[in-house]
């Protein structure tokens, strides 16, 4: 060999190899820095040019910003808007708190794990069909208010009220503060506040001795996980809110969707945006990969046999009916003849279902759905899974910068997100589509899809990545015989979670869409008209299908098809 | 003949050193451990065996030929991992049979061979089973067979037996040394449980800091320390601290505690004046009537006892400065009816004790 191959190849194990560990974490962080990075600076920038006509352009200006302080009704949206999140995210972590020590420390785990599922399908139903279910409650006569004539009382109006708005804020995003709570309570273990009730504390200090202190960074991960999304809420002031309860996105909403007010737009969120960061810099500790891994593996430890708590029970119990009414009402009214989605009953009908089958926009309009959630899936693994790969397995320079990127769209109210992705796509003269609108979800998607994938990277033994290669398999045969059958769960997962966060969107694909609609696009346009019993069927059927497949994905009836010969078996483990 | 040879391997983990100019060779069929603290370069070294590490320095022989710079896949070497490190996904006969697969053996030899081995540690019958479906003792089962199937040159074994009860770890030594002798395969086996490296080992590597401290048969490990660690490392023994007064033809003499004198054999490397410490295994150490009436013995206070079932392990101080450990049988322990507050005679066989220059 001569002298220059071997400098060469010095050169490229000791220089040019370290390098290259960051290159698989790239397709993620370009993603990042090309779907949030440069449209939030084409939003910084178009807020200091002026409109005309829609289109944005030169002369700089201040105009926007004047605009906006010149009177006092954009402070006050503003606070109001703060404050309304504030109260969402914080009852929301205190209804949450006594559900999520009750259901990760003191049920038996069947039953806690069960009571927790129960509380988060909701999740996975769209949020235009979750904030619709309640306008079917509370309308005048709706549900309450027969309730009310019932015991003789009479209903205030409840609908189009900005505590409405609030409470439903709090209840849509319990289960959101649940999850992360219950996984950092569950993972405290017993021996910790035994040894505090050993000492003499009681049972409810003990838990604000210990149980609460150890778990601080997690209320600050799902303070931030609440209030960032609420801040920038639409479908719910929107739906049920009327005018008393428009908050700051029921503003910015027409704005650049309708005039396509971009430098505006701008102005409004840019406030909003440096709100944003000051909180997140203020609870950093909160943003902790570790918080959310613990959210996704759940309560592990083990529980003492002699704690029973029956009052807590009834406290999750009273917490999931109050969640269920609206979403059951929509299922009861959808089977029901009255074509107000209102009482009395007409008696039991299938003509809401049969109408839905022959709309034809619905239809498709679920098709396009379904199409967006695949693409957003397949798209938004094969961004994350490279990265979270590198980064358990190599250490480089700008790994915890990636790790950041990866969380950063979280961090980020969707409707900015999507507003920002927007006005980038029009800069560039993108004309908009079913694929703009998978470009957001991704965009969505990729926290959870790489922090799934992450997690379970984290806890996969090395070892047998080794072994396989002791055992004589070439590290690329390895990869393909060991790694990515190990992986293959997480990728799963990743991907079902990619597809609930596209099912779940309503800011982006509203702002992102060309002349296709989604499905929760085309039931908002429905709901303009009013409350419509075909809706509640669509609504329905979405949500025996999340538990159809929910019990599909936890029973896993596969795993009895013993009589199919193994080899033929489709394998998930 | 040889099967292994490490020539001055060195290996740093930025400023830490992990092995530090090692050199070793293991003979055919030998059992071979590598034993010392955490953090002393056993488990370092047994990786840079395997390929798994890459030594910064020196030169790996398997079999006569240098593999140094050759991956683990195509090295004659298989690994028992700490954690068996078996692939979940696989059963357990996939398991076993992954390495004969990447050697291409025959379908129908595969399957005899595997019966064969798993038949030798008696896990018949859960050839369809996944791991997760296995207790502890029979996970580390797989994970032997699945290294010793593929008939290595050289089995490397980290801490096999650390994840199992106390129980069935001594129970497993047998199984291990049982196996050794059947398959007469080279076993390289890493420990930090002296006890455990003293029943099964042909040879012990005694390491501290990256380096061997003492190359020794188990005999010679646990009676002949080389150096203060080795000593203190093996076994249950007192160090004690003394100055040497004097040195004659035949004998040394230490001043130790408050003036009591050990005379001792003829020991090199030791002046008039220097600062020693001699070491003795508490198992030397004799009490009570077990001391002579005619040799030199000193007298200590029964401090503490812990009673073990056929052994008792005292504490004993001598004046103020020594305390010194004595393991006796319980037989005397029972017949000299020994309490805390007894006064005793201690005495001890001069040719027993290890000087070791401060």
């Amino acid at each position: 060999m001569t002298t220059n191959a071997q400098e060469f190849k010095t050169y490229f194990i000791n220089i040019i190899r370290p390098k290259l560990k960051i290159v698989p974490s790239l397709p993620l962080a370009l993603w990042v820095i090309f779907f949030i990075a440069v449209p939030l600076c084409f939003t910084v920038v178009y807020s200091f040019q002026t409109y005309g006509y829609y289109v944005v352009d030169t002369p700089w200006t201040l105009e926007n910003y004047r605009g906006l302080f010149d009177t006092t009704a954009y402070y006050r949206m503003f606070l109001k808007s703060v404050i309304v999140s504030l109260i969402i995210a914080i009852v929301g972590m205190i209804i949450a708190t006594p559900m999520a020590y009750y259901l990760s420390r003191i049920a038996s785990k069947r039953l806690g794990f069960a009571l927790l599922l129960i509380m988060i399908i909701p999740l996975w139903m769209n949020i235009v069909v979750r904030n619709y279910a309640w306008i079917s409650v509370t309308i005048k006569g709706g549900v309450l208010d027969k309730m009310h004539q019932a015991v003789g009382l009479t209903y205030g109006e409840w609908l189009f009220q900005i505590e409405l708005v609030t409470i439903v804020g709090i209840l849509l995003f319990i289960p959101i503060s649940l999850l992360v709570l219950y996984g950092s309570m569950g993972s405290i273990s017993q021996e910790i506040e035994e040894a505090s009730m050993d000492l003499g504390n009681s049972r409810i200090k003990t838990f604000f001795k210990t149980i609460f202190p150890l778990s601080a960074s997690s209320y600050q991960t799902a303070f931030l996980l609440t209030f960032m999304p609420s801040l920038a809420m639409y479908v719910t002031p929107k739906l049920l809110g009327g005018v008393d309860g428009m908050l700051l996105a029921s503003v910015l909403m027409p704005v650049v969707k309708s005039s396509l007010n971009f430098a505006k737009g701008g102005a409004i969120v840019i406030p909003i945006m440096i709100l944003l960061l000051v909180i997140t810099f203020l609870l950093r500790r909160g943003i902790n990969i570790e918080n959310v891994y613990k959210a996704g593996v759940g309560s592990n430890i083990a529980r003492a046999t002699n704690r029973k708590n029956p009052l807590l029970l009834l406290y999750c119990l009273v917490v999931i009916v109050i969640s269920y009414i609206p979403v059951m009402s929509l299922v009861f009214f959808s089977f029901d003849a009255n074509p107000l989605a209102m009482l009395p009953l007409m008696g039991p009908s299938w003509v809401w279902y049969q109408d839905m089958l022959n709309s034809n926009g619905l239809l498709n309009a679920l098709k396009a759905t379904i199409f967006v959630a695949l693409e957003t899936a397949a798209i938004s693994v094969l961004v994350s899974a490279p990265a979270a790969y590198a980064i358990t397995r190599f250490k480089f320079r700008g790994r915890g910068l990636i790790v950041f990127m990866s969380l950063l769209p979280m961090l980020i109210p969707e409707f900015i997100t999507g507003m920002a992705i927007m006005l980038m796509l029009d800069a560039f003269g993108a004309r908009l589509s079913l694929h703009t609108i998978a470009v957001g979800h991704v965009t969505l998607a990729i926290p959870f899809v790489f922090l799934t994938i992450l997690a379970q990277q984290y806890g996969f033994d090395r070892h047998i990545e080794e072994a396989s290669q002791d055992l004589g398999s070439s590290p690329i045969a390895g990869f393909f015989k060991v790694t990515l059958p190990q992986m293959m769960p997480a990728l799963v997962a990743g991907a079902f979670l990619a597809i609930t966060v596209s099912f779940n969107d309503f800011a982006v694909s509203f702002l992102l869409t060309g002349t296709d609609t989604t499905f929760p696009v085309f039931i908002f346009g429905l709901l303009k008209s009013g409350v419509s019993p075909t809706v509640n069927a669509a609504g329905s059927l979405l949500l025996a299908a999340v538990v159809l497949l929910l019990i599909i994905g936890l029973i896993r009836p596969w795993k009895y098809l013993s009589f199919i010969p193994k080899k033929y078996r489709f394998s998930i483990y | 003949m040889e099967k292994l040879v490490l020539k001055n391997i060195n290996k740093n983990y930025g400023s830490v050193v992990a092995v530090d100019n090692l050199s070793l060779s293991i003979d055919e069929g030998e059992f071979i451990t590598l034993l010392g603290p955490s953090g002393c370069g056993k488990t370092t070294t047994l990786r840079m065996i395997g390929g798994l590490e890459d030594p910064d320095s020196g030169q790996i022989f398997i079999e006569g030929k240098n593999m140094t710079k050759v991956p683990p896949h195509q090295r004659p070497t298989n690994m028992v991992f700490q954690s068996y490190a078996l692939f979940p996904h696989l059963t357990v006969y996939n398991n076993v049979t992954f390495g004969l697969k990447n050697l291409k053996v025959p379908a129908d030899e595969q399957r005899s061979r595997a019966e064969r081995m798993l038949n030798l540690v008696g896990l018949k019958g859960l050839e369809e089973r996944r791991p997760n479906e296995l207790s502890g003792g029979q996970q580390q089962r797989v994970a032997l067979v699945r290294a010793l199937i593929n008939e290595p040159a050289v089995l490397l074994l980290d801490e096999p037996l650390g994840a199992l009860d106390a129980k069935l770890r001594k129970a497993m030594r047998f199984e291990l040394k049982r196996i050794q002798h059947e398959s007469g395969v080279s076993f390289v086996f890493v420990t930090h449980d002296q006890e455990e490296a003293i029943s099964l080992s042909d040879r012990i590597i005694l390491m501290d800091l990256g380096k061997v401290q003492q190359d020794d048969s188990p005999r010679g490990i646990f009676e002949s320390p080389a150096n203060q660690f080795a000593a203190d490392f093996v076994g249950v023994g007192n160090s004690i601290e003394g100055d040497c007064t004097e040195i004659s033809k035949s004998s040394t003499h230490i001043k130790w505690g408050e003036g009591n004198l050990a005379k001792l054999p003829k020991i090199t490397g030791v002046t008039v004046g220097s600062k020693t410490n001699m070491w003795i295994r508490a198992s030397d150490v004799r009490i009570g009537k077990a001391v002579n009436e005619n040799e030199d013995y000193w007298t200590g206070t029964v401090r503490e006892l812990l009673y073990y079932g056929d052994q008792v392990d005292l504490v004993i101080a001598v004046g103020d400065k020594d305390e010194l450990r004595s393991i006796i049988t319980a037989d005397q322990f029972y017949e000299e009816k020994i309490k805390i507050g007894d006064s005793i005679k201690i005495a001890w066989d001069s040719d027993r004790v290890k000087v070791f220059t401060a």
